[in-house]
């Protein structure tokens, strides 16, 4: 039997391999998938969580620890329930119309997906009407939109626009090098958070309110 | 990969030390002392009056004899210091001269007494990086000819690291020798394990005291390591030129070395330049300017050119930080002096050009200079760091923080701490950095207690206090 707690700890040292290793074995053996995600992947997230708040961690480990449970939990999706996974919410993710700066954007969406989140990512250069469809289709909670450079943030004022015209129930956050707090609070989004580990913080605090 | 500051070219290093050697032979050095004249002489010096010319082979057998490791004991061997360092400066605290501290609660500025000199020790031997103990404070009560040995008494009791004092008389240098040996076992031990080195500084231009010298003599034939503070002020004591003052600095230690290994061929001797601009307004010291950091850097490369040991570059930040941005000066003033290579970097505590000292300076130093050891840092250039496999993997437009390579490099390669991330002071303790360092300080004070040296030898040491009294003062 594999033990869980060493797909814990294979989650919190960033061994993408033995993870997925692991979880196929686990699952042949007939262990509970619902166990496998809550005892192995999420707690290992939660230590490696409290582990960059204290200090300890550094951005590398999280993303590194985030993509193990990603990919573990790929290995586990075809088998899951809905109702097995508590998700912390749903996200559309994507880089506003005009910016193909994908790199910040996605790590934000590694660091969701490692905290609970399911997360869509639409990619780079993205117009209003994509995010608002994709919003729709998945029903999310939250849209995050990123833009590096100042002469694309204008493209997020458009998302915000057509995400309340549209009606939708999913709160917005933005982020980007160029963003600060005033520009949200300026074009109306629901959120900011000027780096990827205090976004997930933030992300979590709008979809709960 | 390592920072190194060099001022001068492999050339010019070499012309600064044909220079030197052209000033001893040619002008020479005065020396007070008969007796030193005389040990000179009996070595192929030339001397006339009090006025001693060395050959250049005098000085080159010198620089050859030259111990090119020295260790410098401490009364607990695993504060041992082995110079040369390749990659670790040893600090130590400022000292000797200060006899003005500030009082702790009020910042008010008094003369310093025993205490002070005891608190100074207990809290360099707290301090991690503190690695040699200077007696920072002057026992201000005690008679003045006994200080320097009253100072080196305070500094065993109270820290159990490698203790660099001054000795300016023969006279002390004997008691200085005899309280170590009560400590270290007898003076053959002391010898073979010298648990503490003297700063004997010649008077520039090129003069040696008939007391310090004499003192050198002394320590030379215990084994005692000695380093010669050249203190050579460019534009009052020395040509306001920076290679004239350098050649004149450097003529001075290379005299040194002369009449140390004349005095006992095996004799340690730290190449301990201080050559220093003069303030062109007040004509003291002046350490804030550029120009010191670099005849620092030449003072070293010196030191390296004849592969000595050396005590090179002052770590001397002298302000205490008000806040990220003054602290950060001091940061960056500390990782240029160490740059320098010099193998040990002094004045930690100190202010006011080095004539009064403080605790909460010496701890604020200590935090810069913890913050400053990152420019230190060695990064290895080889396969895996240059990380071809790992670029390519990643390829145009990916990233790299999810990679196994950036997890297992980071740490040692990227600092991760910020300046608020603090090595010393307390993180829950708040207010103005100084207002930090003195609730350190109080905490230190009240809670380490340095091991007492054995009750056996604390009784033969204050014999030997007694007995240095009567000899020195006289007075029975």
């Amino acid at each position: 039997m594999v033990d869980l707690t060493k797909i814990k700890d294979s989650v919190i040292g960033g061994e993408v391999d033995d993870v997925v290793e692991m979880v196929r074995k686990a699952v042949d053996e007939g262990q509970s998938v619902k166990r496998i995600l809550a005892e192995g992947l999420i707690s290992g997230m939660g230590i490696v969580g409290d582990k960059y708040e204290k200090g300890d961690f550094f951005l590398p480990e999280m993303v590194i620890a985030a993509t193990a449970m990603k990919a573990g939990l790929k290995v586990l999706s075809p088998m899951l329930k809905p109702g097995d996974v508590e998700s912390a919410g749903t996200v559309v993710l994507g880089t506003a119309k005009g910016d193909i700066h994908d790199i910040g954007k996605s790590i934000v969406g590694t660091m969701l997906e490692g905290a609970g989140f399911m997360v869509t990512d639409i990619g780079v250069d993205a117009g209003p009407d994509k995010f608002v469809e994709t919003a729709k289709e998945n029903n999310a909670d939250l849209i995050g939109i990123s833009a590096l450079l100042t002469t694309t943030m204008v493209g997020m004022e458009d998302v915000i626009k057509a995400v309340k015209e549209a009606g939708l129930k999913a709160r917005v956050m933005i982020g980007g090098a160029s963003v600060t707090q005033e520009f949200a609070d300026k074009v109306g989004a629901d959120g900011y958070a000027p780096d990827a580990p205090s976004a997930v913080g933030k992300a979590k605090e709008l979809v709960k309110s | 990969m390592r920072a190194v500051l060099n001022f001068l070219s492999e050339g010019e290093v070499e012309q600064i030390h044909e220079a030197s050697l052209r000033i001893l032979k040619e002008t020479g050095v005065k020396v007070c002392s008969e007796k030193v004249r005389g040990l000179l002489a009996e070595n192929g010096a030339e001397v006339d009056g009090d006025i001693v010319k060395i050959p250049g082979s005098l000085v080159e057998e010198a620089i050859k004899k030259a111990p090119k490791e020295i260790t410098l004991c401490a009364r607990e061997p695993k504060c041992d210091l082995k110079i040369p360092t390749d990659d670790f400066r040893f600090l130590s605290t400022s000292g000797f001269s200060p006899f003005i501290t500030t009082n702790l609660e009020t910042g008010e500025r008094r003369y310093s007494t025993s205490s002070d000199t005891k608190d100074f020790a207990i809290i360099g031997d707290y301090l991690d990086t503190v690695d040699c103990f200077w007696p920072t404070v002057i026992p201000g009560e005690v008679s003045p000819p006994l200080q320097e040995l009253h100072s080196l008494a305070i500094a065993f009791e109270n820290n159990r690291k490698h203790i660099q004092c001054s000795c300016v008389t023969g006279k002390t240098a004997k008691w200085q020798i005899r309280l170590a040996a009560t400590i270290a076992g007898g003076e053959e031990e002391l010898k073979r394990r010298p648990i503490f080195s003297t700063i004997n500084c010649p008077v520039a231009p090129l003069t040696f005291e008939k007391d310090s010298s004499e003192a050198m003599v002394t320590l030379a034939k215990a084994g005692i390591p000695t380093g010669p503070v050249t203190a050579v002020l460019a534009a009052t004591t020395a040509p306001a030129t920076i290679a004239g003052a350098l050649a004149m600095g450097n003529a001075e230690e290379l005299a040194s070395l002369v009449i140390i290994e004349c005095a006992d061929p095996d004799a340690p001797m730290i190449y301990a330049s201080e050559v220093a601009p003069a303030n062109m307004k007040t004509g003291e010291m002046n350490y804030g300017g550029p120009v010191y950091l670099l005849l620092s850097a030449a003072g070293a490369q010196m030191a390296r050119f004849y592969k000595i040991p050396s005590l090179a570059a002052d770590v001397s930040l002298e302000a205490a930080p008000s806040d990220l941005m003054s602290f950060e000066r001091n940061v960056l003033k500390a990782a240029m002096h160490f740059m320098c290579k010099s193998d040990l970097s002094p004045s930690l505590g100190g202010c006011d050009v080095a004539m009064s000292a403080s605790l909460d300076q010496l701890i604020l130093d200590a935090e810069a200079c913890e913050h400053a050891r990152a420019y230190l840092r060695t990064s290895e250039l080889n396969d895996d760091s240059l990380g071809f496999d790992i670029i390519h993997k990643v390829g145009p437009g990916g990233h790299f923080l999810g990679e196994k390579h950036t997890v297992e490099h980071f740490k040692k390669e990227i600092w991760s701490r910020e300046l608020s991330d603090t090595f010393i002071l307390d993180a829950a303790v708040k207010g103005s950095f100084v207002e930090r360092a003195r609730a350190k300080v109080k905490e230190i004070l009240s809670t380490h207690l340095p091991p007492p040296i054995d009750k056996e030898v604390h009784r033969e040491m204050e014999q030997v206090l007694r007995d240095a009294k009567k000899d020195i003062l006289g007075d029975g």
